[in-house]
């Protein structure tokens, strides 16, 4: 019985759910919808969670005096502060404050760095002589420049060249990508639907 | 009862095998082999005495007398053999072979590149373009902005924009990071504009949690620039991911917890009057960084409705949803990184944001690519002085 439950009801989900999506049958949309709901409410736990457990973690740290149980100080601190400004006021002033002011310069920063990050990358690869990169960095280079100035006033070819590069050879990078994925996700669905895979009992 | 020729313990007597020791019961103890001795004599057909320990016992006069040579080494007192030198030697060298690391190639010196240093004036020129970087913005002045040709998706994001009605709302899904607010703020205000035009509602709401501070800031942009109240409204955060978004499509109200019965959904956002669930809206705007979650979105929304789908993107996520735009999934695909520079070029402020910042970026780009490759050269020539 301990392991014939998860199965059922995992099976017993999935199915009705993935049923109602394919052919919508209206008997099976209140069961469906329902259950979604559940799902609802239990991605919204399972974040507390997470978030839960972030701070035990780190807490535990500061408690067994670890060499950086002080980062986990700062942050269950900063997670204390937020966690209660927006359970106590989700529209005020101090939330939108914090993201105003602290996290999006703080993003915003670490991704502003990847300026620098890839003018130091070329510059190495053209130090050390790199044959192999440097088609590839030329490359780039090129299609940057082209990305901005693919105007008819400089040359009527240059507009067409980039669509051609964005359209063939770039897109058919990404289909591939995209038809591994969705082929992964058919398996691991099938292996999920028919039982082979149960993680919700550790097998 | 039989006793084992071998072990001479009991056995049956029809046993042909001892259960004790497993030999033959009809077998007799084996003899010692037969020596040539034994073989010559019994060629003769006489009985001689039993062998001793001499093995050329009995031999005398078969072969010839061969003085047998003294044994090559001298024996050490425990009665082993003395090795001799080149035992020795090849048991060093066993040893060697199996014990010993094998002796590392010596590091060969590198290899100067010997070229010869670019012109004085090549180098200014690169030096000139590096500092250019900086100052394009400010010389070009924004002129380069008339070079900026849209893209196909920018006309069909327009098309569809202008194509909608007062009476559906749009929702507009705030699914991006600080991060990439840089690059995806300018089309999405391009797009609110063009929305204000045509007097439809607009409904935001983030099914991540860090973009329901950046659908504020939009809102408060709006605000600023004297959009009513009425025409927008913001739903929050939907949790969930895909099932979050599945629930949404028929009933928002369910989906973000809140009793559609109360008038609650209703009273904070009025468009909802008109649209219960995603499916309702006149067009779905998702403006995300990230290629899985608009592809979550193509895949439980725009596959079950018959509202457009528009999706503003990054250019690093615009390969990965090309097929999407390619196969009509997606009505409008447009990439931030270019796609919004014909919005930002009609902000009166000036940016990096802009058709110059992109070429201070390349140059930028290129200067440090050319000043790597003949940076070394030059150091190298120093050195050799």
């Amino acid at each position: 019985m301990k392991r014939v439950l998860p199965v059922a009801v995992a099976l017993m989900t999935g199915w009705i759910v993935l049923l109602d999506m394919l052919l919508e049958p209206a008997w099976l949309g209140p069961s469906a919808r329902i259950l979604l709901e559940i799902a609802l409410v239990l991605s919204a736990c399972a974040l507390l969670y997470g978030t839960a457990h972030l701070g035990v973690t780190h807490v535990s740290r500061l408690v067994r005096h670890e060499p950086e149980g002080l980062y986990g100080a700062v942050l269950v601190g900063a997670l204390l502060v937020t966690f209660i400004s927006g359970v106590a006021a989700p529209t005020s002033g101090a939330m939108t404050w914090i993201f105003r002011y602290l996290y999006s310069p703080l993003q915003a920063t670490l991704l502003g760095l990847m300026t620098f990050v890839l003018i130091c990358a070329v510059y190495r690869v053209a130090r050390l002589h790199q044959k192999r990169a440097l088609p590839v960095v030329g490359l780039g280079l090129a299609l940057l420049l082209i990305q901005v100035l693919a105007s008819d006033t400089i040359s009527p070819i240059l507009p067409d060249l980039r669509d051609w590069i964005m359209r063939v050879p770039v897109t058919a990078g990404m289909r591939g990508i995209l038809l591994g994925i969705a082929l992964g996700m058919m398996a691991a669905g099938m292996r999920l639907l028919l039982a082979s895979d149960r993680p919700y009992t550790g097998e | 009862m039989t006793l084992c020729p071998h072990c001479k313990k009991p056995n049956r007597d029809e046993a042909t095998r001892c259960i004790w020791c497993g030999q033959s019961m009809a077998a007799t103890p084996a003899e010692p082999p037969a020596t040539p001795t034994n073989r010559v004599q019994d060629a003769a057909g006489e009985r001689r005495p039993p062998p001793t320990d001499d093995p050329l016992a009995g031999l005398e006069g078969l072969l010839p007398a061969v003085p047998i040579p003294p044994a090559p080494r001298p024996a050490r007192a425990d009665g082993e053999p003395q090795p001799d030198e080149r035992e020795i030697r090849d048991a060093e060298l066993l040893r060697a072979i199996a014990i010993e690391p094998p002796p590392l190639e010596p590091p060969r010196p590198p290899r100067m590149v010997a070229q010869p240093l670019p012109p004085l004036r090549v180098r200014w020129m690169l030096y000139v373009l590096v500092i250019a970087a900086v100052l394009i913005p400010l010389i070009s002045g924004g002129q380069l902005d008339g070079l900026i040709r849209p893209l196909p998706g920018q006309a069909a994001l327009a098309e569809s924009l202008a194509d909608l009605v007062p009476e559906k709302p749009v929702l507009v899904a705030v699914d991006y990071g600080p991060s990439a607010a840089a690059e995806l703020d300018a089309a999405l205000n391009g797009a609110l504009v063009q929305l204000e035009g045509a007097s439809v509602q607009a409904v935001f709401l983030s099914t991540r949690p860090e973009g329901v501070d950046l659908a504020r800031q939009a809102l408060s942009r709006l605000e600023e620039a004297g959009t009513p109240p009425g025409a927008y409204c913001h739903l929050g955060y939907l949790a969930g991911d895909a099932a979050g978004l599945r629930l949404a499509l028929t009933s928002l109200s369910a989906a973000l917890g809140r009793a559609p019965e109360a008038g609650a959904a209703q009273e904070a956002c009025p468009a909802l009057l008109h649209a219960s669930g995603i499916g309702e809206m006149g067009a779905v705007l998702v403006i995300t960084d990230d290629g899985h979650v608009a592809r979550r979105w193509v895949e439980q929304v725009g596959a079950r409705t018959d509202a457009p789908l528009l999706i503003i993107t990054t250019a690093a996520s615009e390969p990965l949803l090309a097929p999407y735009a390619a196969s009509g999934q997606v009505r409008a695909l447009v990439s931030g990184a270019y796609g919004g520079l014909s919005a930002a070029s009609q902000d009166p402020r000036r940016t990096l944001y802009s058709a110059d910042g992109f070429v201070a970026l390349w140059a930028a780009l290129a200067g440090g690519f050319a000043w790597g490759l003949f940076g070394r050269r030059d150091k190298t020539e120093r050195l050799k002085r």
